[in-house]
């Protein structure tokens, strides 16, 4: 176990490395500065504006002055926010982001998880049709339709919930289902072909015959096994909810990485683009270690117990 | 199993309390200010929504009213000399934030600090009109003494310019002219900007900032004027997203949106109809340039042909829907003393002509070329507009090009496009601000377009200190520039536009330089 | 050569009327969208009267400038299409280079190989192709132009997008690919042309590729929505297709737009939203009915 941490971690290593280098190099050759505005720039503060960034000097300097930079922890400042250091606001953004994906992420497992289970209990009936087309259709329509939708229903005809913002409890909870949705319809449907699967198996058959009620086969003995396969796609998952959380971020108006990202690829903002890059990745791969922790001891009790 | 999901579900509810729990004072007014500022130190800031904010966090020696005129700020008063030269402002006995007096080596002090080669800001050229102030930042003059600044006392300051500048008073008005707190700069550097540490002297100081999220005002205490100030707490959302603010104003989560990019364009023909729809004409333009360095359209009858052949009309009625105003001048009506000249109207018989003349009838022969625009639903529709009309009436091969923000400037910047789409925004109430753009090699020109005459023209100008003569001077000027060079085609003047209730909320006139001061609003009851 | 999977055209599921709709919608609307243009009677760009609902001229309305709602789908649905082909296929060959090699081989490349897919598995990818059309967009404009490509490829985007949403989507089909070679390389005939001396890329190309078809054409039906999906992500962001051909993204992140409480043209909403749902449905159903019904386990109904 120890040591597949331990490979896991340093495998990640090089991955990050040429992640950083790969997104440097991009967005440092591609056209279009930094500091351009509508209004045009002398190119004396130019030069000092470079040199203040330290985006001068050979692309090597750069790169190799950049990472050094990164091997200390510093991110370095935003170009487009001035005097905000990366750091700053990744510290600011990084948890609005963490909280609403960590709720999509529990509403979408759970809901999926129920909806693919009852879908399957159902197998072939009205329920399952119903179920798997909903499921479908979640994952059929983009975010960005779906979210201004929501609030239109949910918040301006139905003034249920608050139409955007971010600090109150209730205001995170229709972003959260919006950006929950198509993965909560993508786990049903792995869900279901999952626990299909698992109610064939011997021990569901031995749980019935000893006359258990059926909600407790299917959620005490069929539900552990089953969960499996979603345990691991919650890995990619994640990482769909991370980009997910892009848009939803931006309609909803919820100050999370998401909108900083995007503004930062659009206006060059090199170091802030390296530094949520790098985020989003250390997040991701340090999760799919644990998640395949997590597997991996689910599995063992699945085997010690049968 | 089912104990771990418990605690794992309790753990994540934890999580969101402790991220969601703010406990603050509900704000007396709340308004949508566009994007997230890059910075509120004046001396920096370029965009409107930033520069809304520092004009109420800072007040300069003069500062506008309501209406969007000049009247005395921290000066209470001040002399000119007969040449126009010469200014002498006599500053009010007033504080900063944190109780220190306002003086006039405040400003003095600050405006080295723009002009100090080392400090990028870029706008600095704001300060060129001072008395050797373009050359101290050039490096030089290197003695700070030589540039037409002095403090003649604590309360009087000195100011003398390299022409008489009849704007100035407006510039004093300006972020970059605006007073900065040395001593807190010195204390905190760079974070001299955040909450806690910004010290400031206008009507409001800063409460909070949460990047992305909201900016809190709080009324300064200290104000000359603090008994004026009605709305004692203001909250400043940052949005980028025209839906989102205008769900956020309808559900009366926010009681003005004030940024005219944040009204769905798709809707104006909607909300233009809505009792709490408030549009002015302002001093910003919205035009196409040519780049004058590459055939075709180096030939000015070309050019001409061009912008004969747009129907500016077409374009105000079926896209823009807000009440603007087809423009055939650069500089939008409106500035005192100034009439702008009447430019290149649509006429068809006399542009397919100009394009005969130039070795193009009916369009043959005439290269393909694209239109540039950054991308944006609004530029996409009008440049689809006028890529037909070129090919409908002109018989012309036209592309469209989109390119996002950043690669459009540099594009511009390298002239490697042959007609883009702009748009220039006044900074003071004057014709010089926007011609003074396309003198030769400006930074702002970007069209390749180079004049002795027009160049010589403006430049007079700026010396005369007769308004009349000054501004019969510009028009020339401009006349040489919109109908016989034709390297830009204006096409409308923009429209300044705010969301809000008329009963509920007072103190918001419209005017041309589309300021709205944030000390001037109060409730209605 | 043998094959333990019973043929794509011989399974079940064609006589499942709902499949049989799905497969039926699918093969129209990719007619529509190669003839259709040319018959609603309107160009993309032709402007007409804004916002005129559904009527016998317009059969989906107008939008904002006048175009022919229509027509403009249907050219939409030229190009997710073709993005989403594209982009599948273009993934698919990754992929099933990538798990062939893997696979085949086996050992430790196998090993190297799988643990560098786990980690691309957990990395935001999309993110780079934000990163990548952003970056790439100028200079390989400027390439098409400077190697005469413009009339072939009239928009850099288009290409950017084929490849980097195909580098987005290989990792499944890296997987499944991996997996049946496992199988496959072990099955007598394999091992028989082995001990024939074939050579190991004719072996791949003639004895386990053939094998594979079936379900490398089924995940290909599910990587298609996927693309299509991505593109109009994009497009939301201002980096999808550009003008002056619309894709279903770029109309739809229009549509987006209109949906607020003033009012709403609702031709704008529900024909795009449509369009696009229903497709994606379709797809998905086929891929999803063609994989339980080539999947032995669930056959045993």
């Amino acid at each position: 176990m120890f040591t597949f941490i331990l490979r896991r971690l340093l495998l990640a290593i090089p991955v990050l490395f040429v992640v950083i280098s790969l997104t440097f190099l991009l967005m440092r050759l591609t056209p279009g500065n930094p500091f351009s505005a509508d209004r045009a720039i002398p190119p004396a503060v130019l030069k000092k504006l470079e040199a203040k960034y330290q985006l001068n000097g050979t692309l090597w300097q750069q790169y190799t002055g950049y990472l050094s930079d990164l091997a200390r922890g510093d991110l370095r400042l935003s170009t487009k926010y001035l005097n905000r250091s990366v750091n700053e606001i990744l510290a600011q953004t990084l948890p609005v982001s963490a909280t609403l994906g960590s709720l999509a992420f529990v509403i979408a497992l759970g809901s999926g998880v129920v909806l693919g289970s009852y879908a399957a209990v159902h197998q072939n009936g009205w329920q399952d049709r119903a179920a798997m087309f909903t499921a479908l259709l979640g994952i059929s329509l983009p975010a960005f339709i779906l979210a201004p939708l929501a609030i239109l229903v949910f918040a301006i005809y139905l003034p249920i919930f608050p139409v955007a913002g971010w600090g109150d409890l209730d205001q995170i909870v229709l972003p959260a289902i919006c950006l929950a949705l198509p993965f909560a319809a993508t786990i049903a449907r792995l869900m279901r072909t999952s626990m299909l699967e698992v109610l064939r198996l011997d021990f569901v058959r031995t749980a019935r015959a000893k006359g258990l009620p059926e909600h407790v086969v299917i959620f005490r003995h069929a539900l552990k096994v089953a969960i499996l396969p979603v345990v691991s796609y919650s890995g990619p998952l994640a990482a769909s909810i991370l980009t997910g959380s892009i848009v939803v971020e931006q309609i909803f108006k919820i100050p999370g990485l998401g909108p900083f990202f995007i503004n930062s690829v659009l206006n060059r903002d090199l170091f802030m683009v390296g530094g949520t890059v790098l985020v989003y990745s250390v997040t991701l791969i340090l999760f799919n270690i644990v998640v395949d922790v997590l597997y991996f001891v689910l599995d063992r009790r699945i085997k010690l117990d049968s | 199993m089912r104990a771990r999901l418990f605690f794992l579900t309790s753990f994540c509810l934890l999580v969101l309390f402790s991220a969601c729990t703010r406990l603050v004072e509900k704000a007396d007014f709340t308004f949508i200010n566009g994007v997230e500022p890059e910075s509120l130190d004046p001396a920096i800031v370029t965009g409107q929504p930033d520069g809304r904010i520092c004009l109420a966090l800072f007040e300069g020696l003069t500062s506008r009213n309501a209406a969007g005129a000049i009247q005395p700020g921290m000066a209470e008063r001040w002399e000119i000399s007969p040449d126009g030269k010469t200014y002498t402002f006599h500053l009010r006995d007033t504080k900063w934030s944190n109780g220190d007096p306002v003086t006039a080596h405040d400003f003095e002090k600050s405006w080295e600090r723009v002009l100090n080669p080392n400090f990028v800001s870029k706008y600095a050229e704001q300060l060129y009109y001072i008395d050797r102030g373009e050359e101290y930042k050039l490096g030089k003059v290197t003695d700070f003494k030589q540039v037409g600044v002095r403090a003649l006392d604590e309360r009087t300051l000195e100011v003398r310019l390299k022409n008489p500048t009849p704007f100035f008073l407006d510039l004093c008005s300006f972020t970059t002219l605006l007073p900065v707190h040395l001593p807190s700069i010195a204390k905190w550097g760079d974070d001299w900007i955040k909450p806690g540490k910004l010290v400031s002297n206008g009507a409001y100081q800063l409460e909070d900032w949460r990047i992305d999220n909201f900016i809190r005002l709080k009324a300064n205490p200290h104000y000359w004027r603090a008994d004026t100030v009605h709305l004692k707490i203001i909250d400043a959302l940052p949005i980028s997203n025209a839906s989102t603010a205008f769900n956020l104003f309808y559900a009366g989560k926010a009681d003005m949106i004030i940024d005219k990019s944040l009204i769905p364009t798709l809707l104006l023909s909607e909300i233009r109809n809505q009792p709490y729809f408030q549009a002015n004409p302002f001093l910003a333009t919205y035009f196409y340039r040519f780049n004058t360095t590459r055939k075709p359209f180096n030939d000015a009858r070309v050019r001409q042909a061009l912008a004969l052949a747009i129907d500016k009309e077409r374009i105000v009625t079926r896209i823009t829907k807000a009440g603007e105003q087809p423009a055939g001048s650069f500089t939008p009506p409106g500035i005192p003393g100034y009439t702008p000249p009447v430019g290149l109207e649509l006429n068809l018989a006399k542009a397919r002509e100009l394009l005969t003349q130039a070795g193009f009838p009916n369009g043959k022969g005439f290269p393909k070329f694209e239109i540039l625009y950054n991308n944006s639903e609004l530029n996409k529709q009008i440049a689809t507009e006028i890529q037909s009309m070129w090919h409908d009436q002109l018989g012309l091969q036209v592309g469209l090009r989109t390119q996002e923000w950043k690669v459009y400037l540099n594009t511009l910047d390298s002239l490697d496009y042959d007609v883009a789409r702009s748009s220039w925004v006044g900074d003071y109430n004057d014709p010089n601000t926007f011609l003074d753009c396309y003198i030769t090699d400006r930074g702002n020109n970007r069209t390749g377009y180079s004049n002795p005459e027009y160049d010589r023209l403006v430049t007079e100008a700026n010396t005369l200190h007769d308004p009349a003569a000054r501004m019969a001077k510009l028009k020339q000027a401009e006349t040489i520039l919109v109908e016989r060079d034709a390297p830009i085609a204006p096409l409308y003047y923009y429209i300044g536009i705010a969301l809000f209730d008329r009963t509920k909320i007072g103190g918001f006139e419209p005017n041309v330089v589309d300021e709205h001061p944030l000390r001037e609003l109060f409730r209605r009851n | 050569m043998t094959s333990d999977q019973p043929h794509l055209l011989k399974l079940p599921c064609w006589r499942d009327p709902s499949f049989l709709a799905c497969v039926g919608f699918v093969v129209v609307l990719v007619i529509a969208a190669i003839a259709g243009p040319s018959f609603t009677g309107y160009r993309y760009d032709e402007m007409g009267p804004q916002f005129s609902p559904p009527s016998w001229k317009h059969w989906c309305g107008t939008d904002f400038l006048g175009y022919d709602l229509l027509t403009r789908l249907l050219y939409g649905a030229r190009i997710s299409l073709l993005v989403g082909f594209v982009g599948a296929f273009v993934s698919l060959t990754i992929g099933v280079a990538y798990g062939a090699i893997s696979g085949y081989i086996g050992g430790w490349v196998d090993n190297v190989l799988m643990r560098a897919l786990d980690v691309l598995y957990s990395l935001p990818r999309i993110v780079f192709v934000i990163v990548l059309v952003a970056a790439l967009e100028k200079p390989s404009n400027i390439w098409i132009t400077k190697l005469g490509l413009h009339d072939i490829i009239p928009d850099a985007r288009l290409l950017l997008l084929f490849i980097g949403l195909g580098l987005v989507e290989w990792l499944t089909m890296a997987r499944i690919v991996r997996g049946q070679v496992l199988v496959l390389k072990e099955l007598s005939f394999v091992q028989a042309a082995k001990a024939l001396g074939q050579s190991h890329a004719r072996i791949l190309w003639q004895h386990l590729l053939p094998n594979m078809l079936g379900i490398i054409l089924i995940y290909l039906t599910l990587t298609i929505p996927v693309v299509i999906l991505e593109e109009s992500f994009l497009s939301f962001l201002g980096l999808g297709v550009q003008a002056p051909a619309p894709s279903w993204g770029s109309i739809l992140s229009e549509s987006a737009q209109y949906i607020n409480p003033l009012r709403i043209y609702w031709w704008l909403l529900v024909f795009p939203a449509g369009f696009m749902a229903l497709t994606l449905l379709a797809l998905n159903f086929i891929g999803d009915t063609l994989r339980d019904a080539l999947d032995p386990r669930s056959q045993k109904k």
